[in-house]
């Protein structure tokens, strides 16, 4: 499994999302406010999920802001990280 | 002579500008027939240039001044029977082309003196030209009352039979100023006309204003006209302008107002005199007071007479001994007792600083309170003499519906003044003055109906049982918490930290939640000050992260910008990206410390939960415990407040776990926020006048 199909089934499941599948999720809709419509708790919760899940870290704004934009942004620095 | 067309004749003074005279002639001819040219004694080609052109030519055989030179061309068309005299200068400066519109203004104003008023936003016009024209200015309005925009123009024109009938004393330049000073007073009509104007370059330039001595002369003039401007005989007039002359007596109060309101002062100006008179008559201006009434009234064209008369309410010893012992008590906590030789004698200049500080606390509220009695005295006269046939019974109920005048709006600049005044006690008397400010400040702040409604909220449900008066006390005793509050964060800023002790309780507990290396959430509320009492965490040698909303228009200053220092804490903005949601995670995830406030929702943050609190249902934020839940950072309430006149404590109330993977929702989190408002509502039993939450809590509580 990609990382980017890999992060919709764990956006879905630990953020508790009812009602949207993996499919429902564009690699291009905007995470937060319009869009999948996270808030800011959220994102809180995601900077520890990808941290349990990736072991990826995100530790300042610098990184996190280009990043939690999309599933192809979040995507891309995951897999920078790993590389 | 109303009805005749007025009979002008342009005026054209001359003194060694052979260069430029015969082009100024030539192009005025252009627009007006009857010109005359005074020469006034140059010594250069003087008028001889002018041959051949179709103009009157009078010649002073030695130079004896602009001013001779303006009355010999007022002598001549007075002779000749002009009604006006048009007057330009022979350097080329004026535009001749502004002529016809001098012209209209004339027949418009007839007997008027038209000033033509350059205009200085343009950019060849020297500095010094600027200045000296502000300043003339100036002293017109304090002389006269009246103002103009450019006193210092020479491009005028002057009702011949007027001007003729002003003592004028002036030969040289300063005959221009003269003219105008005497003419108001005389109550002639000054007006303005724009022109435009040319500078030469200054190579070109030829000006035969000397200086020092054409400075000199205006100087003396000034003073001259200043000192006669503020002696009480009445001028001679002119023109009759239906204004009454003031027979005032200082024993007659109340005549004297009925007077004064007949000659067209409303009762605003009135209170404004009188508000003068007493501001400055309480100042330790040691033996100047009326002239500086007289000046102040003069430039703000109030009435001289009630100004004065307001002042001998400040007459020794009564005024100035309330001034001493106030600033003696503001330096010192206690009231000069002891009138000997060494106090009064020795300590002089001690006991004249004290007359200051205590002036500068005393004159605003005398002058105040003498304002509102003339005010009131004036409005219940008016409607005396307005409805004479209403009696006596309706004038108590109409007094009080307008006794609230337009003049007091100037709250928006009066709070930043207030808040500069008490920064200027700080470092004119230290803490003991700024209370003692307070103490007043803050009895007329507690009545203000907006303050009441700030503090009602919050006071009512911490006492119920308080009736008004009682209600009206805590409300004093709440305002009087958080001025202090205001003035110590002030002092610590201006004169350093030293000043305030703060103990902190709990120290080996913060200690210890830091060790576990998750970060630590501070949850805040409003309440005591907690600006002064962080200090007391510099132990923890880590940074704190402050999460603190901004308005742009915040007038109140943080300790550290009175300082002048660099914030010592890293400020995260709840409206950056995310509301600071990921800074505030990295912050905790590398050790340091985050501090918000639990008591009230920031800005656009619309994660909130109802929480019961003092028995109304508020809404309290969630966020640092969504935080400490995806983290694993220990939470502490800590509250701070004040225990003394230079002592504060910072107190952890409580320890809150919460624990991970709570998930999404709001309703997990209740438990935790239910805690820390039981915390605070501790707090408030403890100390319940220093709580600052002026945001109504309960706005949404179903049960209001």
């Amino acid at each position: 499994m990609g990382v980017k199909e890999k992060l919709k089934k764990i956006l879905i499941e630990d953020l508790n999302l009812e009602d949207v599948t993996p499919e429902e999720i564009d690699d291009d809709m905007a995470l937060f406010g319009e869009g999948l419509g996270l808030d800011s708790l959220d994102a809180v919760e995601l900077v520890v999920i990808i941290q349990k899940h990736f072991g990826v870290e995100i530790k300042d704004m610098e990184e996190g802001r280009p990043a939690f934009q999309t599933v192809n942004t979040l995507a891309r620095f995951i897999e920078e990280r790993l590389a | 002579m109303p009805g005749t067309p007025p009979n002008i004749l342009v005026v054209i003074p001359l003194y060694n500008h052979a260069q430029t005279v015969r082009a100024v002639v030539e192009a005025t001819l252009q627009y007006h027939p009857q010109v005359l040219v005074v020469d006034d004694g140059s010594s250069d080609a003087g008028a001889t240039v002018l041959a051949g052109l179709d103009v009157r030519i009078l010649r002073h055989a030695q130079n004896r001044g602009k001013g001779t030179a303006l009355q010999t061309a007022l002598d001549e068309a007075e002779r000749l029977g002009f009604s006006h005299i048009l007057t330009l200068d022979a350097d080329g400066q004026h535009e001749p082309a502004d002529l016809p519109r001098f012209l209209t203004a004339i027949a418009e104003v007839p007997q008027a003196i038209i000033v033509g008023k350059r205009d200085f936003d343009q950019a060849s016009i020297p500095g010094s030209s600027r200045f000296g024209r502000r300043f003339s200015n100036f002293w017109l309005r304090v002389q006269t009352g009246k103002s103009l925009g450019d006193t210092q123009s020479g491009f005028r024109a002057y009702p011949v039979k007027i001007v003729r009938g002003l003592r004028l004393h002036e030969t040289r330049y300063s005959y221009e100023v003269e003219v105008l000073v005497r003419a108001a007073w005389a109550g002639v009509k000054l007006r303005d006309l724009a022109i435009s104007v040319y500078y030469p370059p200054p190579g070109e330039r030829v000006s035969h204003f000397h200086a020092f001595m054409d400075n000199f002369r205006l100087t003396l003039l000034n003073t001259r006209l200043t000192l006669r401007s503020i002696t009480p005989w009445p001028h001679r007039r002119l023109v009759a302008s239906g204004e009454v002359e003031q027979k005032i007596s200082i024993l007659h109060p109340l005549v004297s107002l009925r007077r004064l309101l007949t000659e067209n002062i409303t009762p605003v100006q009135l209170a404004a005199a009188g508000a003068v008179g007493v501001l400055l008559g309480t100042l330790p201006l040691l033996a100047a007071h009326t002239i500086a009434i007289l000046l102040v009234a003069g430039f703000f064209r109030l009435n001289k007479v009630a100004a004065v008369g307001a002042s001998q309410l400040c007459m020794p010893p009564l005024v100035p001994g309330l001034c001493i012992e106030l600033g003696y008590f503001m330096r010192y906590g206690e009231f000069l007792t002891e009138l000997s030789l060494q106090t009064l004698g020795y300590q002089a200049l001690d006991r004249l600083y004290e007359w200051l500080l205590g002036s500068l606390v005393l004159a605003p509220l005398l002058a105040a309170l003498v304002a509102s009695v003339i005010y009131l005295m004036a409005l219940t006269i008016r409607r005396d003499a307005q409805h004479p046939e209403d009696g006596d019974g309706s004038v108590a109920t109409p007094v009080e519906s307008t006794a609230e005048p337009q003049g007091w709006t100037s709250r928006s600049i009066g709070s930043s003044w207030q808040h500069q005044s008490f920064y200027l006690m700080i470092r004119l008397g230290g803490r003991r003055a700024a209370y003692s400010l307070l103490y007043l400040v803050v009895g007329y702040y507690a009545l203000l109906p907006s303050v009441r409604r700030k503090c009602q909220p919050y006071l009512q449900r911490r006492f119920p049982q308080a009736g008004t008066w009682a209600s009206l006390g805590n409300r004093y005793r709440m305002c009087l918490e958080l001025g202090k509050v205001l003035v110590d964060r002030a002092l610590v800023g201006i004169l350093g930290p030293k000043r305030v002790a703060v103990a902190l309780h709990g120290r080996q507990e913060l200690l210890d939640l830091l060790a576990e290396g998750k970060g630590l959430i501070l949850v805040n509320a409003h309440v005591g000050c907690w600006q002064v009492a962080m200090s007391a965490l510099g132990f923890m040698q880590l940074p704190v992260n402050l999460l603190m909303q901004r308005d742009a228009g915040d007038i109140d200053r943080h300790y550290f910008e009175h300082a002048g220092q660099e914030c010592p804490y890293r400020i995260i903005d709840p409206q950056g990206f995310l509301g600071g949601a990921l800074e505030m995670v990295a912050v905790l995830k590398r050790g340091e410390v985050l501090s918000v406030m639990g008591d009230r929702m920031l800005g656009e943050d619309r994660n909130g939960v109802a929480i019961e609190f003092m028995g109304g249902e508020v809404t309290l934020p969630f966020s640092a415990y969504k935080l400490a839940s995806a983290t694993g950072a220990p939470i502490v309430a800590l509250f701070s407040y004040k225990t003394g006149p230079d002592s504060y404590a910072l107190k952890l109330y409580r320890g809150i776990r919460v624990p991970p993977d709570l998930g999404r929702g709001s309703e997990v989190f209740v438990p935790y926020v239910r805690e820390f408002a039981a915390t605070l509502e501790a707090f408030c039993q403890e100390h319940p006048f220093q709580f600052f939450n002026f945001f109504d809590m309960w706005q949404d509580d179903a049960a209001e």
